[in-house]
Protein backbone atom coordinates (compact mmCIF):
# COMPACT_ATOMS: atom_id res chain seq x y z
CA UNK A 1 0.00 0.00 0.00
CA UNK A 2 3.05 2.22 -0.27
CA UNK A 3 2.64 2.99 -3.84
CA UNK A 4 0.69 6.69 -4.40
CA UNK A 5 -1.47 5.21 -7.41
CA UNK A 6 -2.41 1.92 -4.98
CA UNK A 7 -3.59 4.31 -2.75
CA UNK A 8 -5.67 6.55 -4.88
CA UNK A 9 -7.19 3.14 -6.00
CA UNK A 10 -8.03 1.98 -3.20
CA UNK A 11 -9.51 5.49 -2.11
CA UNK A 12 -11.50 5.32 -5.55
CA UNK A 13 -12.55 2.00 -4.77
CA UNK A 14 -13.85 3.30 -1.08
CA UNK A 15 -15.81 5.72 -2.70
CA UNK A 16 -17.48 3.65 -4.95
CA UNK A 17 -18.28 1.11 -2.71
CA UNK A 18 -19.61 3.21 -0.17
CA UNK A 19 -21.93 5.26 -2.94
CA UNK A 20 -23.34 2.06 -3.83
CA UNK A 21 -24.20 1.03 -0.63
CA UNK A 22 -25.54 4.16 0.77
CA UNK A 23 -27.36 4.79 -3.04
CA UNK A 24 -29.01 1.14 -2.28
CA UNK A 25 -30.03 2.42 1.13
CA UNK A 26 -31.26 5.77 0.46
CA UNK A 27 -33.19 4.49 -2.69
CA UNK A 28 -34.90 1.66 -0.56
CA UNK A 29 -35.72 4.10 2.06
CA UNK A 30 -37.19 6.71 -0.43
CA UNK A 31 -38.59 4.84 -3.18
CA UNK A 32 -38.51 0.99 -1.56
CA UNK A 33 -42.24 -0.53 -1.26
CA UNK A 34 -43.10 -3.61 0.97
CA UNK A 35 -46.01 -5.99 0.92
CA UNK A 36 -47.70 -5.86 4.30
CA UNK A 37 -50.38 -8.93 4.93
CA UNK A 38 -53.58 -7.21 6.44
CA UNK A 39 -54.49 -10.97 6.51
CA UNK A 40 -53.46 -14.25 5.45
CA UNK A 41 -55.17 -13.81 2.21
CA UNK A 42 -55.55 -9.77 1.85
CA UNK A 43 -51.96 -8.12 0.88
CA UNK A 44 -51.21 -4.68 0.56
CA UNK A 45 -48.24 -2.84 -1.26
CA UNK A 46 -47.06 0.34 1.07
CA UNK A 47 -44.41 2.19 0.21
CA UNK A 48 -41.45 2.89 2.70
CA UNK A 49 -42.17 6.44 3.52
CA UNK A 50 -45.49 5.44 4.57
CA UNK A 51 -44.92 3.31 6.33
CA UNK A 52 -42.85 4.89 8.49
CA UNK A 53 -45.63 8.02 8.35
CA UNK A 54 -47.57 4.93 10.00
CA UNK A 55 -45.23 5.06 12.96
CA UNK A 56 -45.13 8.68 13.42
CA UNK A 57 -48.50 8.99 13.46
CA UNK A 58 -48.55 6.37 16.00
CA UNK A 59 -46.01 7.29 18.25
CA UNK A 60 -47.10 7.03 22.13
CA UNK A 61 -49.43 9.71 24.08
CA UNK A 62 -46.52 10.65 26.64
CA UNK A 63 -44.55 14.09 27.17
CA UNK A 64 -46.06 16.57 24.23
CA UNK A 65 -46.60 15.45 21.16
CA UNK A 66 -43.83 18.23 19.42
CA UNK A 67 -41.58 16.32 22.37
CA UNK A 68 -42.12 12.92 20.58
CA UNK A 69 -41.83 14.27 17.09
CA UNK A 70 -38.82 15.93 17.85
CA UNK A 71 -37.09 12.92 19.58
CA UNK A 72 -38.59 11.03 16.62
CA UNK A 73 -36.64 13.35 13.55
CA UNK A 74 -33.55 13.53 15.76
CA UNK A 75 -33.30 9.62 16.00
CA UNK A 76 -33.80 9.01 12.85
CA UNK A 77 -31.55 11.59 11.62
CA UNK A 78 -28.54 10.83 13.50
CA UNK A 79 -29.30 6.98 12.70
CA UNK A 80 -29.36 7.83 8.46
CA UNK A 81 -26.17 10.31 8.72
CA UNK A 82 -24.20 7.79 10.89
CA UNK A 83 -25.15 4.39 9.24
CA UNK A 84 -23.71 6.25 5.72
CA UNK A 85 -20.24 7.44 8.73
CA UNK A 86 -20.36 3.42 9.82
CA UNK A 87 -19.98 2.26 6.31
CA UNK A 88 -17.64 5.31 5.38
CA UNK A 89 -15.35 3.98 8.14
CA UNK A 90 -16.13 0.41 7.41
CA UNK A 91 -14.09 0.89 3.97
CA UNK A 92 -10.98 2.25 5.52
CA UNK A 93 -8.21 1.21 3.30
CA UNK A 94 -5.89 1.68 6.06
CA UNK A 95 -3.59 -1.84 7.08
CA UNK A 96 -4.12 -2.90 10.49
CA UNK A 97 -1.74 -1.26 13.48
CA UNK A 98 1.40 -2.59 13.23
CA UNK A 99 1.09 -4.18 16.51
CA UNK A 100 2.08 -7.53 17.25
CA UNK A 101 -1.10 -9.79 17.95
CA UNK A 102 0.58 -10.92 21.14
CA UNK A 103 0.83 -7.45 22.37
CA UNK A 104 -1.47 -5.99 25.26
CA UNK A 105 -3.97 -3.82 24.35
CA UNK A 106 -4.19 -0.63 26.63
CA UNK B 1 -22.51 4.74 20.11
CA UNK B 2 -24.71 7.54 18.92
CA UNK B 3 -26.50 5.75 15.84
CA UNK B 4 -27.05 2.71 18.91
CA UNK B 5 -28.65 5.39 20.85
CA UNK B 6 -31.02 6.55 18.58
CA UNK B 7 -31.34 3.38 17.11
CA UNK B 8 -32.84 2.51 20.87
CA UNK B 9 -34.84 5.44 21.02
CA UNK B 10 -37.08 4.23 18.50
CA UNK B 11 -37.41 0.85 18.93
CA UNK B 12 -38.43 2.04 22.79
CA UNK B 13 -41.48 3.87 21.66
CA UNK B 14 -42.10 1.78 18.10
CA UNK B 15 -43.75 -1.05 20.57
CA UNK B 16 -47.21 -0.83 22.36
CA UNK B 17 -46.98 -0.08 25.93
CA UNK B 18 -46.51 -3.39 27.79
CA UNK B 19 -46.03 -5.20 25.08
CA UNK B 20 -42.57 -6.38 25.78
CA UNK B 21 -42.16 -10.24 27.21
CA UNK B 22 -44.03 -10.30 30.71
CA UNK B 23 -43.37 -6.44 30.89
CA UNK B 24 -46.33 -5.81 32.76
CA UNK B 25 -44.98 -8.55 35.68
CA UNK B 26 -41.64 -6.92 35.06
CA UNK B 27 -43.13 -3.53 35.53
CA UNK B 28 -44.84 -4.65 38.87
CA UNK B 29 -42.01 -6.12 39.93
CA UNK B 30 -40.07 -2.74 40.16
CA UNK B 31 -42.88 -0.92 41.25
CA UNK B 32 -43.03 -3.15 44.33
CA UNK B 33 -39.65 -2.56 44.94
CA UNK B 34 -39.93 1.14 44.92
CA UNK B 35 -43.54 1.23 46.71
CA UNK B 36 -43.18 -1.67 49.38
CA UNK B 37 -39.66 -1.56 49.70
CA UNK B 38 -39.52 -5.25 49.20
CA UNK B 39 -39.36 -7.78 46.52
CA UNK B 40 -42.29 -9.75 45.49
CA UNK B 41 -42.89 -13.55 46.17
CA UNK B 42 -44.47 -15.86 43.39
CA UNK B 43 -48.26 -16.65 44.01
CA UNK B 44 -48.21 -20.10 45.60
CA UNK B 45 -49.91 -22.87 47.33
CA UNK B 46 -49.35 -23.11 50.89
CA UNK B 47 -48.33 -26.69 51.24
CA UNK B 48 -44.60 -28.18 51.77
CA UNK B 49 -42.31 -25.43 49.96
CA UNK B 50 -44.25 -26.05 46.45
CA UNK B 51 -44.37 -29.98 46.58
CA UNK B 52 -47.59 -31.95 46.45
CA UNK B 53 -50.08 -29.14 45.18
CA UNK B 54 -50.68 -30.71 41.87
CA UNK B 55 -52.22 -34.25 41.46
CA UNK B 56 -50.83 -37.00 38.75
CA UNK B 57 -53.05 -35.16 36.51
CA UNK B 58 -51.23 -31.63 37.02
CA UNK B 59 -54.37 -30.44 38.98
CA UNK B 60 -54.44 -28.23 41.81
CA UNK B 61 -54.91 -30.28 45.14
CA UNK B 62 -55.81 -26.86 46.39
CA UNK B 63 -58.26 -24.03 44.97
CA UNK B 64 -58.85 -22.38 48.01
CA UNK B 65 -57.03 -19.24 47.00
CA UNK B 66 -57.42 -17.19 49.89
CA UNK B 67 -54.97 -19.59 51.84
CA UNK B 68 -52.62 -18.62 49.04
CA UNK B 69 -49.36 -16.96 49.58
CA UNK B 70 -47.58 -14.53 47.05
CA UNK B 71 -48.30 -11.54 44.99
CA UNK B 72 -50.97 -10.78 42.36
CA UNK B 73 -51.25 -7.83 39.41
CA UNK B 74 -52.93 -5.42 39.95
CA UNK B 75 -56.30 -4.85 38.45
CA UNK B 76 -55.32 -2.33 36.36
CA UNK B 77 -53.07 -4.37 34.74
CA UNK B 78 -55.82 -6.37 33.01
CA UNK B 79 -56.46 -4.12 30.11
CA UNK B 80 -52.86 -5.66 29.33
CA UNK B 81 -53.75 -9.47 29.48
CA UNK B 82 -52.62 -10.15 26.08
CA UNK B 83 -49.00 -9.79 27.46
CA UNK B 84 -49.46 -11.46 30.35
CA UNK B 85 -48.92 -14.68 31.18
CA UNK B 86 -51.99 -16.38 31.76
CA UNK B 87 -54.81 -13.62 32.41
CA UNK B 88 -57.54 -15.60 30.33
CA UNK B 89 -59.97 -15.69 29.24
CA UNK B 90 -58.47 -12.11 27.87
CA UNK B 91 -61.34 -9.35 26.60
CA UNK B 92 -59.79 -6.24 27.67
CA UNK B 93 -62.68 -4.27 26.46
CA UNK B 94 -64.94 -5.95 28.47
CA UNK B 95 -65.93 -3.17 31.43
CA UNK B 96 -67.23 -5.97 33.90
CA UNK B 97 -63.47 -7.72 33.67
CA UNK B 98 -61.64 -4.68 33.70
CA UNK B 99 -63.40 -2.98 36.76
CA UNK B 100 -62.95 -6.21 38.72
CA UNK B 101 -60.96 -9.09 36.85
CA UNK B 102 -61.51 -12.31 38.04
CA UNK B 103 -58.54 -14.24 39.52
CA UNK B 104 -59.23 -17.73 39.22
CA UNK B 105 -59.73 -19.05 35.86
CA UNK B 106 -61.43 -22.75 34.92
CA UNK B 107 -59.62 -24.80 32.65
CA UNK B 108 -61.74 -27.67 32.50
CA UNK B 109 -60.86 -30.57 33.07
CA UNK B 110 -57.51 -29.72 34.81
CA UNK B 111 -59.81 -27.24 37.01
CA UNK B 112 -59.49 -23.95 38.74
CA UNK B 113 -56.03 -22.03 38.44
CA UNK B 114 -55.29 -18.90 39.72
CA UNK B 115 -54.81 -15.72 36.99
CA UNK B 116 -53.14 -12.42 36.96
CA UNK B 117 -50.33 -13.61 39.36
CA UNK B 118 -46.81 -11.89 39.75
CA UNK B 119 -45.23 -14.52 37.46
CA UNK B 120 -41.74 -12.98 37.77
CA UNK B 121 -40.91 -12.81 40.81
CA UNK B 122 -38.70 -15.56 40.69
CA UNK B 123 -36.45 -13.75 39.53
CA UNK B 124 -32.90 -11.53 41.25
CA UNK B 125 -33.62 -8.11 42.44
CA UNK B 126 -30.47 -6.47 41.01
CA UNK B 127 -32.21 -5.13 37.90
CA UNK B 128 -35.99 -4.25 40.10
CA UNK B 129 -33.20 -2.43 42.71
CA UNK B 130 -31.49 0.21 39.61
CA UNK B 131 -34.83 0.48 38.23
CA UNK B 132 -36.79 1.44 41.86
CA UNK B 133 -35.30 4.60 41.95
CA UNK B 134 -36.51 5.76 38.81
CA UNK B 135 -39.73 4.28 39.43
CA UNK B 136 -39.91 5.86 42.94
CA UNK B 137 -39.15 9.51 41.21
CA UNK B 138 -41.48 8.92 38.45
CA UNK B 139 -44.71 8.03 40.72
CA UNK B 140 -46.78 10.79 39.66
CA UNK B 141 -46.79 9.61 35.48
CA UNK B 142 -48.76 7.44 34.32
CA UNK B 143 -48.07 3.51 34.39
CA UNK B 144 -47.94 4.14 30.69
CA UNK B 145 -45.38 6.91 30.74
CA UNK B 146 -43.64 5.67 33.66
CA UNK B 147 -43.36 2.32 31.43
CA UNK B 148 -41.86 3.73 28.71
CA UNK B 149 -39.38 5.65 30.81
CA UNK B 150 -38.01 2.87 32.35
CA UNK B 151 -37.72 1.09 28.86
CA UNK B 152 -35.22 3.60 27.82
CA UNK B 153 -33.12 2.89 30.76
CA UNK B 154 -32.56 -0.20 29.60
CA UNK B 155 -30.37 1.63 26.89
CA UNK B 156 -27.57 1.88 28.81
CA UNK B 157 -27.31 -1.42 29.42
CA UNK B 158 -27.32 -2.51 25.64
CA UNK B 159 -24.53 0.73 25.20
CA UNK B 160 -22.53 -1.48 27.70
CA UNK B 161 -22.82 -4.88 26.00
CA UNK B 162 -21.51 -2.90 22.79
CA UNK B 163 -18.79 -1.55 24.13
CA UNK B 164 -18.11 -4.64 26.24
CA UNK B 165 -18.24 -6.53 22.42
CA UNK B 166 -15.03 -3.86 21.43
CA UNK B 167 -13.32 -4.28 24.68
CA UNK B 168 -13.34 -8.01 24.66
CA UNK B 169 -12.10 -7.94 20.87
CA UNK B 170 -9.71 -5.71 21.73
CA UNK B 171 -8.21 -7.90 24.49
CA UNK B 172 -8.06 -11.16 22.15
CA UNK B 173 -7.25 -9.44 18.79
CA UNK B 174 -6.05 -5.87 19.72
CA UNK B 175 -4.51 -5.33 16.34
CA UNK B 176 -7.00 -6.59 14.16
CA UNK B 177 -9.99 -3.57 12.34
CA UNK B 178 -12.10 -6.44 10.59
CA UNK B 179 -13.48 -7.50 14.28
CA UNK B 180 -13.05 -4.22 16.31
CA UNK B 181 -15.22 -3.00 13.84
CA UNK B 182 -17.56 -5.94 12.81
CA UNK B 183 -18.01 -7.57 16.36
CA UNK B 184 -19.87 -4.13 17.93
CA UNK B 185 -21.49 -3.44 15.15
CA UNK B 186 -22.75 -7.16 15.51
CA UNK B 187 -23.89 -6.75 18.37
CA UNK B 188 -25.62 -3.48 17.83
CA UNK B 189 -27.80 -4.43 15.08
CA UNK B 190 -28.36 -7.72 16.54
CA UNK B 191 -32.26 -7.20 16.58
CA UNK B 192 -33.44 -9.14 19.37
CA UNK B 193 -30.38 -7.88 21.92
CA UNK B 194 -31.54 -4.46 21.02
CA UNK B 195 -35.53 -5.63 21.86
CA UNK B 196 -34.43 -6.62 24.98
CA UNK B 197 -32.26 -3.28 25.12
CA UNK B 198 -35.52 -1.02 24.78
CA UNK B 199 -37.74 -2.85 26.97
CA UNK B 200 -38.63 -3.40 30.98
CA UNK B 201 -36.54 -6.33 31.67
CA UNK B 202 -33.91 -7.97 33.48
CA UNK B 203 -32.73 -10.05 30.78
CA UNK B 204 -30.90 -6.62 29.34
CA UNK B 205 -28.95 -6.90 32.90
CA UNK B 206 -28.33 -10.61 32.84
CA UNK B 207 -26.87 -10.33 29.01
CA UNK B 208 -24.41 -7.18 30.42
CA UNK B 209 -23.14 -8.48 33.14
CA UNK B 210 -22.36 -11.67 31.78
CA UNK B 211 -20.55 -9.68 29.14
CA UNK B 212 -18.42 -8.26 31.44
CA UNK B 213 -17.49 -11.63 32.77
CA UNK B 214 -16.42 -12.50 29.28
CA UNK B 215 -14.63 -9.03 28.78
CA UNK B 216 -12.59 -9.82 32.66
CA UNK B 217 -11.80 -13.48 31.29
CA UNK B 218 -10.42 -12.18 28.20
CA UNK B 219 -8.54 -9.88 29.68
CA UNK B 220 -7.38 -12.73 32.35
CA UNK B 221 -6.52 -14.42 29.23
CA UNK B 222 -3.98 -12.06 28.41
CA UNK B 223 -2.79 -10.88 31.29
CA UNK B 224 -2.98 -13.63 33.50
CA UNK B 225 -5.06 -14.22 36.42
CA UNK B 226 -3.32 -12.52 39.46
CA UNK B 227 -6.03 -12.84 42.81
CA UNK B 228 -7.34 -8.97 41.82
CA UNK B 229 -8.31 -9.99 38.54
CA UNK B 230 -9.92 -13.08 40.06
CA UNK B 231 -12.02 -10.95 42.36
CA UNK B 232 -13.14 -9.08 39.42
CA UNK B 233 -14.22 -11.84 37.85
CA UNK B 234 -16.37 -13.07 40.75
CA UNK B 235 -17.98 -9.46 41.38
CA UNK B 236 -18.80 -9.58 38.03
CA UNK B 237 -20.41 -12.94 38.09
CA UNK B 238 -22.57 -12.18 41.68
CA UNK B 239 -23.08 -9.10 39.28
CA UNK B 240 -24.89 -11.62 36.83
CA UNK B 241 -26.27 -13.87 38.94
CA UNK B 242 -28.58 -11.02 40.96
CA UNK B 243 -29.49 -9.93 37.78
CA UNK B 244 -30.48 -13.15 36.05
CA UNK B 245 -30.40 -16.46 37.32
CA UNK B 246 -28.92 -17.87 33.95
CA UNK B 247 -26.17 -16.52 34.52
CA UNK B 248 -24.92 -19.75 35.43
CA UNK B 249 -23.90 -20.38 32.09
CA UNK B 250 -20.46 -18.74 33.00
CA UNK B 251 -19.29 -20.81 35.05
CA UNK B 252 -17.83 -23.38 32.75
CA UNK B 253 -16.21 -20.87 31.09
CA UNK B 254 -14.25 -19.16 34.06
CA UNK B 255 -13.51 -22.36 35.08
CA UNK B 256 -11.51 -23.19 31.77
CA UNK B 257 -10.42 -19.95 31.30
CA UNK B 258 -8.42 -19.89 34.51
CA UNK B 259 -7.61 -23.38 34.41
CA UNK B 260 -6.01 -23.19 30.90
CA UNK B 261 -4.54 -19.98 31.79
CA UNK B 262 -2.64 -20.80 34.76
CA UNK B 263 -2.34 -24.52 33.32
CA UNK B 264 -4.09 -27.62 34.01
CA UNK B 265 -0.95 -29.08 35.68
CA UNK B 266 -0.30 -26.18 38.50
CA UNK B 267 -3.19 -27.34 40.17
CA UNK B 268 -2.44 -25.17 43.46
CA UNK B 269 -2.81 -22.15 41.32
CA UNK B 270 -5.96 -22.38 39.40
CA UNK B 271 -7.34 -23.80 42.57
CA UNK B 272 -6.53 -20.87 44.93
CA UNK B 273 -7.72 -18.58 41.52
CA UNK B 274 -10.68 -20.67 41.06
CA UNK B 275 -11.79 -20.50 45.08
CA UNK B 276 -11.11 -16.41 45.35
CA UNK B 277 -13.80 -16.05 42.00
CA UNK B 278 -16.15 -18.67 43.76
CA UNK B 279 -16.09 -16.73 47.09
CA UNK B 280 -16.46 -13.13 45.86
CA UNK B 281 -19.55 -14.38 44.07
CA UNK B 282 -20.54 -16.76 46.58
CA UNK B 283 -20.81 -13.91 49.28
CA UNK B 284 -22.44 -11.82 46.69
CA UNK B 285 -25.25 -13.71 46.31
CA UNK B 286 -25.97 -15.57 49.21
CA UNK B 287 -28.44 -13.51 50.88
CA UNK B 288 -30.48 -13.94 47.78
CA UNK B 289 -30.14 -17.72 47.54
CA UNK B 290 -30.64 -17.73 51.68
CA UNK B 291 -34.02 -15.61 51.58
CA UNK B 292 -34.88 -17.44 48.63
CA UNK B 293 -34.57 -21.06 49.95
CA UNK B 294 -36.48 -20.04 52.87
CA UNK B 295 -39.26 -18.41 50.50
CA UNK B 296 -39.77 -21.41 47.91
CA UNK B 297 -37.77 -24.49 49.45
CA UNK B 298 -35.43 -24.53 46.59
CA UNK B 299 -33.45 -22.42 44.51
CA UNK B 300 -34.88 -22.18 41.22
CA UNK B 301 -38.51 -22.07 42.33
CA UNK B 302 -39.36 -24.35 39.52
CA UNK B 303 -41.88 -26.47 41.34
CA UNK B 304 -43.96 -23.20 42.24
CA UNK B 305 -43.94 -22.20 38.32
CA UNK B 306 -44.83 -26.13 37.39
CA UNK B 307 -47.71 -25.22 39.76
CA UNK B 308 -48.87 -22.15 38.47
CA UNK B 309 -48.04 -23.02 34.50
CA UNK B 310 -49.35 -26.55 34.91
CA UNK B 311 -52.62 -26.14 32.62
CA UNK B 312 -50.29 -25.38 29.62
CA UNK B 313 -46.39 -25.17 30.04
CA UNK B 314 -45.62 -28.89 30.13
CA UNK B 315 -42.20 -30.52 29.52
CA UNK B 316 -41.09 -30.17 25.90
CA UNK B 317 -39.32 -33.56 25.82
CA UNK B 318 -35.51 -35.53 26.32
CA UNK B 319 -32.33 -33.54 26.27
CA UNK B 320 -31.44 -35.36 23.49
CA UNK B 321 -34.86 -35.35 21.90
CA UNK B 322 -34.77 -31.79 21.85
CA UNK B 323 -31.21 -31.34 20.72
CA UNK B 324 -31.76 -33.10 16.83
CA UNK B 325 -35.60 -31.95 16.88
CA UNK B 326 -35.68 -29.64 14.16
CA UNK B 327 -38.87 -27.64 14.51
CA UNK B 328 -37.33 -27.02 18.33
CA UNK B 329 -33.89 -25.23 16.56
CA UNK B 330 -35.70 -23.83 14.13
CA UNK B 331 -38.17 -21.85 16.58
CA UNK B 332 -34.74 -20.88 18.47
CA UNK B 333 -33.55 -19.34 15.34
CA UNK B 334 -36.91 -17.46 14.12
CA UNK B 335 -36.91 -16.09 18.27
CA UNK B 336 -32.98 -15.44 17.56
CA UNK B 337 -34.02 -12.42 14.83
CA UNK B 338 -37.43 -11.99 15.10
CA UNK B 339 -40.87 -12.98 17.30
CA UNK B 340 -40.31 -9.76 19.62
CA UNK B 341 -41.50 -11.64 22.60
CA UNK B 342 -44.89 -12.86 22.21
CA UNK B 343 -44.16 -14.19 19.20
CA UNK B 344 -46.82 -12.14 17.62
CA UNK B 345 -44.19 -11.53 14.42
CA UNK B 346 -42.55 -14.10 12.78
CA UNK B 347 -40.02 -13.56 10.22
CA UNK B 348 -40.44 -15.05 6.66
CA UNK B 349 -38.26 -18.80 6.07
CA UNK B 350 -36.37 -16.02 3.15
CA UNK B 351 -35.23 -13.46 5.50
CA UNK B 352 -34.25 -15.94 8.09
CA UNK B 353 -32.32 -18.27 5.66
CA UNK B 354 -30.68 -15.32 3.67
CA UNK B 355 -29.25 -14.17 8.08
CA UNK B 356 -28.56 -17.85 8.08
CA UNK B 357 -26.39 -18.35 5.40
CA UNK B 358 -23.50 -16.01 6.32
CA UNK B 359 -23.56 -17.19 9.86
CA UNK B 360 -23.61 -20.75 8.33
CA UNK B 361 -20.42 -20.00 6.36
CA UNK B 362 -18.89 -18.14 9.24
CA UNK B 363 -19.29 -21.25 11.25
CA UNK B 364 -17.22 -23.20 8.68
CA UNK B 365 -14.72 -20.47 8.33
CA UNK B 366 -14.20 -20.92 12.40
CA UNK B 367 -14.18 -24.88 11.53
CA UNK B 368 -11.64 -23.81 8.86
CA UNK B 369 -9.24 -21.97 11.68
CA UNK B 370 -9.58 -24.07 14.16
CA UNK B 371 -8.45 -27.14 12.01
CA UNK B 372 -5.73 -25.46 10.41
CA UNK B 373 -4.68 -23.49 13.37
CA UNK B 374 -4.38 -26.78 15.79
CA UNK B 375 -2.57 -28.99 12.45
CA UNK B 376 -0.07 -26.24 12.35
CA UNK B 377 0.43 -25.76 16.85
CA UNK B 378 3.34 -27.30 16.73
CA UNK B 379 5.06 -25.89 13.72
CA UNK B 380 7.20 -22.52 14.45
CA UNK B 381 7.33 -20.08 11.13
CA UNK B 382 3.87 -21.08 9.98
CA UNK B 383 2.13 -17.76 11.38
CA UNK B 384 -0.09 -17.34 7.73
CA UNK B 385 -2.48 -19.41 7.09
CA UNK B 386 -3.71 -20.08 3.37
CA UNK B 387 -5.60 -17.02 2.92
CA UNK B 388 -3.40 -15.08 4.64
CA UNK B 389 -5.04 -14.94 8.01
CA UNK B 390 -2.86 -14.79 11.09
CA UNK B 391 -2.33 -18.11 13.52
CA UNK B 392 -3.31 -17.43 16.48
CA UNK B 393 -1.31 -17.16 19.59
CA UNK B 394 -1.50 -18.84 22.52
CA UNK B 395 -4.05 -16.34 24.13
CA UNK B 396 -6.08 -16.40 21.40
CA UNK B 397 -6.46 -20.10 21.26
CA UNK B 398 -7.81 -20.16 25.11
CA UNK B 399 -9.79 -17.05 24.19
CA UNK B 400 -11.84 -18.29 21.66
CA UNK B 401 -12.06 -22.32 23.34
CA UNK B 402 -13.08 -20.35 26.83
CA UNK B 403 -15.72 -17.83 24.19
CA UNK B 404 -16.64 -21.58 22.59
CA UNK B 405 -17.74 -23.09 25.70
CA UNK B 406 -19.90 -20.37 26.98
CA UNK B 407 -21.77 -20.62 23.49
CA UNK B 408 -22.17 -24.52 23.79
CA UNK B 409 -23.02 -24.05 27.94
CA UNK B 410 -25.87 -21.38 26.63
CA UNK B 411 -27.07 -22.84 24.16
CA UNK B 412 -27.39 -26.21 26.40
CA UNK B 413 -29.10 -24.62 28.96
CA UNK B 414 -31.94 -23.32 26.94
CA UNK B 415 -32.27 -27.26 25.88
CA UNK B 416 -32.01 -28.20 29.33
CA UNK B 417 -34.77 -26.15 30.44
CA UNK B 418 -36.62 -27.24 27.49
CA UNK B 419 -36.86 -30.52 29.13
CA UNK B 420 -38.55 -28.90 32.17
CA UNK B 421 -40.74 -26.13 30.14
CA UNK B 422 -42.00 -25.75 26.89
CA UNK B 423 -41.92 -22.29 26.57
CA UNK B 424 -38.28 -22.04 26.62
CA UNK B 425 -36.66 -19.16 24.63
CA UNK B 426 -33.99 -18.08 22.54
CA UNK B 427 -33.31 -14.91 24.53
CA UNK B 428 -31.88 -16.90 27.60
CA UNK B 429 -29.16 -17.62 25.23
CA UNK B 430 -28.54 -13.98 24.44
CA UNK B 431 -25.64 -13.29 27.10
CA UNK B 432 -23.47 -15.17 25.39
CA UNK B 433 -24.50 -12.57 22.21
CA UNK B 434 -20.24 -11.31 22.59
CA UNK B 435 -18.96 -14.27 22.22
CA UNK B 436 -20.74 -15.41 19.28
CA UNK B 437 -19.98 -12.52 17.48
CA UNK B 438 -16.52 -13.48 18.01
CA UNK B 439 -16.61 -16.52 16.80
CA UNK B 440 -18.68 -16.30 13.93
CA UNK B 441 -16.95 -12.80 12.60
CA UNK B 442 -13.60 -14.61 13.00
CA UNK B 443 -14.53 -17.63 11.18
CA UNK B 444 -16.20 -14.93 8.32
CA UNK B 445 -12.60 -13.52 8.51
CA UNK B 446 -10.78 -16.30 8.04
CA UNK B 447 -12.43 -16.54 4.76
CA UNK B 448 -11.63 -13.32 3.34
CA UNK B 449 -8.24 -12.45 2.19
CA UNK B 450 -6.84 -9.34 3.72
CA UNK B 451 -6.66 -7.64 0.19
CA UNK B 452 -10.73 -7.24 0.71
CA UNK B 453 -11.59 -6.89 4.24
CA UNK B 454 -12.49 -3.79 4.16
CA UNK B 455 -15.12 -4.47 1.24
CA UNK B 456 -16.14 -7.48 3.25
CA UNK B 457 -16.26 -4.62 6.94
CA UNK B 458 -18.51 -2.67 4.59
CA UNK B 459 -20.97 -5.76 3.43
CA UNK B 460 -21.36 -7.19 7.25
CA UNK B 461 -22.25 -3.66 8.23
CA UNK B 462 -24.26 -2.60 5.25
CA UNK B 463 -26.06 -6.08 5.70
CA UNK B 464 -26.81 -5.76 9.16
CA UNK B 465 -28.39 -2.35 8.83
CA UNK B 466 -30.68 -3.54 6.24
CA UNK B 467 -31.31 -6.57 8.46
CA UNK B 468 -32.84 -3.70 10.96
CA UNK B 469 -34.23 -1.42 8.88
CA UNK B 470 -36.06 -4.19 6.58
CA UNK B 471 -37.17 -6.53 9.49
CA UNK B 472 -38.61 -2.97 10.90
CA UNK B 473 -40.34 -1.50 7.92
CA UNK B 474 -41.77 -5.01 6.65
CA UNK B 475 -42.56 -6.67 10.00
CA UNK B 476 -42.77 -4.44 13.34
CA UNK B 477 -44.25 -0.93 11.71
CA UNK B 478 -46.56 -2.64 9.53
CA UNK B 479 -47.65 -4.86 12.78
CA UNK B 480 -47.97 -2.44 15.14
CA UNK B 481 -48.86 0.67 13.51
CA UNK B 482 -50.66 -0.12 10.62
CA UNK B 483 -52.58 -3.77 11.06
CA UNK B 484 -53.58 -2.68 14.67
CA UNK B 485 -54.96 0.30 13.61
Amino acid sequence: MGDASEITRANASRIIVWAALSALLLGYVRWGSEVVSITSFYHVRRSVPSIWRAFRRGLPDVASGTAMNVVYAVSLGILLVGVLALVWLALDPAEDDAVPAHEEPR
Amino acid sequence: MAVFVAKQALTVVVFPPFSGHDEVAHFNYVQTVATEHRVPTLFRCPTDDGQNCLDEFGRLTNTEFSTWQGDILPDYFYRYCQYILDWSPCEPTNPRWLNGPFRAANWGFMGQFPAGTQYAANHPPLYYLTMAPFARAGTSLSPESLQYLLRALAIPFGLAIVLLAFFTTRQLFPNDRFLLMTVPAFVAFQPQVSYESAMVNNDIAGIAFVSLVLYLLARGIRRGFDFVTCAWVGAALGLAMLAKSNSLIAIPPIALAIVLTCGPRNVRAWASRGTVTAAVAGIMILPWYVFFYRTYGNFDAFEQIRTLQSPWNKPGGSLLGLLFDRGFVWMRWKETWGEFGWRRISLDSSVLWAIAIPIIAGITGLGLYAIIAFRRRAKPGQDVGPLGFVMPDRSQSIGLAMLFVAVVTSYLAVVQFGTQFALTQARYFFPIVNAFAILVLLGGRTLIPPRLQPIGRALIVSGLVFMNVIIYTRYVIPYWHILQN
